[in-house]
């Protein structure tokens, strides 16, 4: 279980403050993975570190497992892990067997768990061809996944991962969702995710905390957060065969607006028209805004949350989701 | 600091710190032989060429042990990696770790210091060998005197090089605590002038400051083999080991908490 209440954090530079966080409480109960999404500068990485103990509070509580995560004792250590993005804790110059190896006695894994952690790990992140390896010799997305894998050896109750799957490819990304999912399931462990692949987000977390200047935006289930946030289509039109003609996509925009005067045109070019049409929008409103005929292709579809929080973010009308 | 001591997890950073020298042979190969070697080699000439009543046998072999005792108590690794991890964020990962950062990096340190001992063993074979005066008897007491005061030096070595380091969370610059390091360990350990051919004003500073426990202490009982001299450098290091300890605690807990690397 994780606690905090109304937690703030300030950093004191040389001639100035900087509010990274305020008043931030929420509760994340095991089982759980919980995402943690805003801009730059949002305060996800500074959330991050307060809870595994790296920097404390400026006022208010953290607690992890029951404890201050500040006072950094050796058996709440040996509970948790982390990994940060392009940070490596694994022994540069070693094969990385040697790491985990090395991992083992650190955190008095038994022979037995360690085999069975071992092969089980490397076989779902594909890591088994590069043991031998040493850790300066492997690719980027390889070292991202060795660093999980060395944390996840030693099963942790909870993880932090902190852009978790920068530098990986496609089947890599995939491969590391698909055993976070598996792994929280399993073991009643608590992830807590930030990254800026949104599809990160979509693909693992139950729960959601969404900050922008240090403040709690919308806190709660995924679920929940696309009932309140998604409340609109995309309708895309696509040149298949030929380009589409500027009266096309004028007479698109016309029809459009009659229909909904407050639609959103969110590209405007030869190859593809994009609007933002409310969800009440039917499939079958598309035949009164085209001339359909060869050379279109038509989607309707729920925004990604991508698309979903940048358009959140560029409104001016935001209000608190908790 | 002390609560976190886990022996085996000590011994694997230990252990992997002596695979990392080991494994940079090239570096290795330099340590062994141009760092070694070229100012042995320079130190018999110069001191060759001196008159008898200041040169001699005793000189060549006070640096023979100086130069030797230089590679292995020698914190420019240490503080190259600790800088680095500061300024690049790298020691957070480390930070994760169920056992102390300072403790991590002395046995580290001390495993890849095993490496050298070679080196630091070889004057004094060469010194019994050469030397009709004194009987290979004696050689055991003598290496075990000696290998204690070299451990001692490798804890003040340590101890020295650490507190250099965290001058980084104020600098933010690598290159400036590994010159304040190497200026200070150069002038202050003896390597250039033993501490007894200072002027009478320095020379207490020269036999008396840390850095002297790590080269110059050692190395003067190393050519004299005089219990006062070795009954000296324990002191000394040992009284340094822990002012410096008592000293680098605090400063470290404080500013391993006040380390802000701000954001992500």
């Amino acid at each position: 279980m994780i606690t905090i209440q109304n937690l703030s954090k300030t950093y004191q530079l040389k001639d100035s403050k900087v509010q990274s966080l305020s008043d931030i409480s929420l509760n994340i109960r095991p089982g759980t993975c919980f995402g943690i999404l805003g801009t730059n500068g949002s305060g996800k990485s500074t959330l991050i570190k307060i809870l595994c103990g790296l920097m404390a509070p400026t006022s208010g509580t953290a607690r992890v497992l029951g404890e201050d995560p500040s006072a950094r004792k050796r058996g709440f250590l040996k509970k948790i892990g982390a990994v940060f993005g392009h940070k490596s804790s694994l022994w540069w110059d070693l094969p990385l067997i040697e790491s985990f190896q090395s991992q083992k006695v650190i955190y008095g894994v038994s022979d037995q768990d360690y085999e069975r952690r071992l092969n089980e790990i490397t076989e779902a992140l594909g890591l088994k061809e590069v043991l031998d390896r040493p850790v300066k010799f492997m690719s980027l997305g390889e070292r991202v996944k060795s660093e999980i894998a060395a944390t996840l050896l030693y099963s942790p109750q909870v993880l932090f991962l902190d852009e978790p799957t920068v530098g990986l490819d496609l089947i890599s990304k995939f491969q590391l969702r698909k055993y976070i999912r598996s792994w929280t399931r399993e073991t009643g462990g608590i992830v807590v995710l930030t990254s800026h692949d949104m599809v990160d987000v979509e693909e693992c977390c139950d729960q959601l905390l969404l900050l922008d200047k240090g403040v709690i935006e919308y806190q709660g289930a995924y679920a929940e957060m696309e009932k309140s946030m998604f409340h609109y289509r995309v309708l895309t039109a696509r040149a298949v065969d030929q380009l589409l003609t500027e009266t096309t996509r004028k007479r698109f925009q016309c029809k459009l607006y009659d229909r909904y005067p407050h639609a959103t045109i969110s590209s405007d070019t030869e190859e593809e028209v994009s609007a933002q049409v409310p969800s009440a929008f039917h499939f079958r409103e598309i035949e009164a805004l085209f001339d359909i005929g060869d050379g279109i292709d038509v989607q309707l579809r729920k925004p990604t949350l991508e698309e979903a929080l940048r358009s959140y973010y560029q409104s001016t009308d935001r209000g608190r989701h908790v | 600091m002390f609560r976190s001591l886990i022996p085996s997890a000590l011994v694997i950073f230990a252990r992997n710190g002596m695979r990392l020298v080991l494994l940079d042979r090239t570096l290795l190969g330099i340590d062994y032989f141009f760092a070694t070697s070229l100012p042995l080699l320079m130190q018999i000439i110069i001191w060759w060429s001196m008159p008898s009543s200041i040169s001699g046998p005793s000189m060549i072999f006070y640096f023979a042990y100086a130069i030797a005792l230089n590679r292995t108590n020698n914190g420019y690794s240490t503080i190259e990696d600790v800088s680095y991890s500061i300024v690049s964020g790298r020691i957070e990962t480390a930070l994760m770790k169920p056992v102390n950062y300072p403790l991590q990096k002395l046995a580290e340190f001390m495993g890849g210091s095993i490496v050298y001992l070679p080196l630091v063993i070889a004057p004094a074979i060469a010194d019994f060998a050469f030397n009709p005066e004194l009987s290979f008897s004696r050689f055991p007491v003598f290496l075990g005197m000696y290998l204690l005061l070299i451990t001692l030096g490798q804890l003040v070595c340590f101890l020295i090089s650490f507190l250099i380091s965290l001058l980084t969370f104020r600098t933010g610059r690598t290159d400036l605590v590994l010159t304040i390091y190497l200026s200070c360990a150069a002038f202050f350990g003896g390597i250039l002038l033993p501490p007894d051919l200072w002027p009478e004003g320095a020379r207490v500073i020269m036999e008396w400051n840390p850095f002297a426990f790590t080269v110059a202490s050692i190395s003067q009982f190393a050519i004299t083999k005089d219990f006062s001299q070795f009954w000296f450098a324990l002191r000394g290091g040992a009284f340094y080991t822990v002012l410096l300890s008592l000293v680098c605690i605090p400063i470290w807990n404080r500013v391993s908490r006040q380390y802000t690397a701000i954001g992500g």
